[in-house]
């Protein structure tokens, strides 16, 4: 089939929720980004291999990093600090925005995650605003697959 | 109207009655500056010189930060300075403010820019003291 355009989006528009039942949306997000997500491995090179030769172990889900804008009053932010000081895993979803051929929402991701960092005043400079800072640790355990992805429609 | 709403903070600031007029877009009425009778010693004008607003991923944020430059002229020189002067002490460290336009845009802070320029007029015979001001507020 030939190459017709980029069908790539920019991220305006995505959106964070923390929660299950009504989930509020952390508000005023500057930014999101995973990382870390690696297939383990252990080497099984035995006195028969030619070459080094290993075999696949567990998968490590990896991080998310969301750095926000801080707003006191903000109930996403607020459940997340709550989330942080009880130390719960708790349920995440992120919705992308609509692509070209989308009509009713964009691709999401589900994913569970303890609040393993939260700094609530990562930066105050006198001419920038107040940012803070929260890194989710994306819990796997049950399922091979803790990253969940719906295609939007 | 964050414009009006700043003309308005510093004319309050400069006196009563303020010691020069001001709050001009971008040039001064025909003939304002001299020495002639009817005429002003300074008086001053804003210029647009940026705008950022603020981008998270959700969309377009609320705050703003409006760079703007003030013209301060003046017959002489000495004239334009004691005009920035004036206007400068309104402006620096102002925070936390509400305008009064009829938006009454809440301003959280106002920091000089980098830009001072001192020049001249041809077409107001004037000296010129050009100062750059970020005024950071909350879009209506």
């Amino acid at each position: 089939m030939s190459y017709t355009g980029s069908k790539s989006q920019i991220g305006s528009g995505t959106t964070i929720s923390i929660g299950s039942s009504t989930p509020p949306t952390i508000g005023e997000v500057l930014s999101i980004a995973k990382s870390g997500a690696q297939m383990g491995t252990e080497d099984s090179t035995n006195l028969s291999s030619l070459s080094e030769e290993f075999i696949k172990s567990l998968l490590k889900p990896g991080s998310v990093d969301i750095v926000v804008q801080r707003v006191a009053a903000d109930a996403g932010q607020a459940a997340v600090e709550s989330a942080f000081n009880a130390g719960t895993i708790e349920p995440f979803t992120i919705t992308l925005p609509k692509t070209g051929t989308q009509t009713t929402t964009g691709d999401s991701i589900a994913f569970s995650a303890l609040i393993e960092e939260f700094d609530d005043l990562s930066d105050i400079s006198p001419a920038k605003k107040v940012t803070s800072k929260i890194k989710l640790k994306i819990q796997g355990g049950a399922s091979a697959t803790p990253w969940v992805r719906t295609a939007g429609s | 109207m964050i414009e009006l709403g700043l003309v308005k903070f510093i004319q309050a600031g400069l006196g009563d009655p303020p010691m020069a007029p001001g709050g001009f877009a971008v040039q001064l009425p025909p003939n304002l500056i001299g020495e002639k009778a009817g005429q002003v010693s300074k008086a001053w004008v804003y210029r647009t010189v940026a705008d950022d607003p603020s981008i998270v991923i959700e969309g377009e944020d609320g705050v703003t930060c409006w760079h703007v430059a003030i013209d301060c002229h003046g017959v002489t020189m000495a004239d334009a300075i004691a005009l920035w002067r004036a206007i400068n002490a309104v402006l620096r460290g102002a925070e936390s403010v509400t305008f009064e336009d009829p938006d009454s845009i809440f301003v959280q802070s106002i920091q000089r820019g980098s830009l001072n320029v001192d020049g001249y007029s041809d077409l107001n015979r004037s000296f010129v003291k050009t100062v750059e001001y970020a005024v950071h507020y909350n879009q209506p």
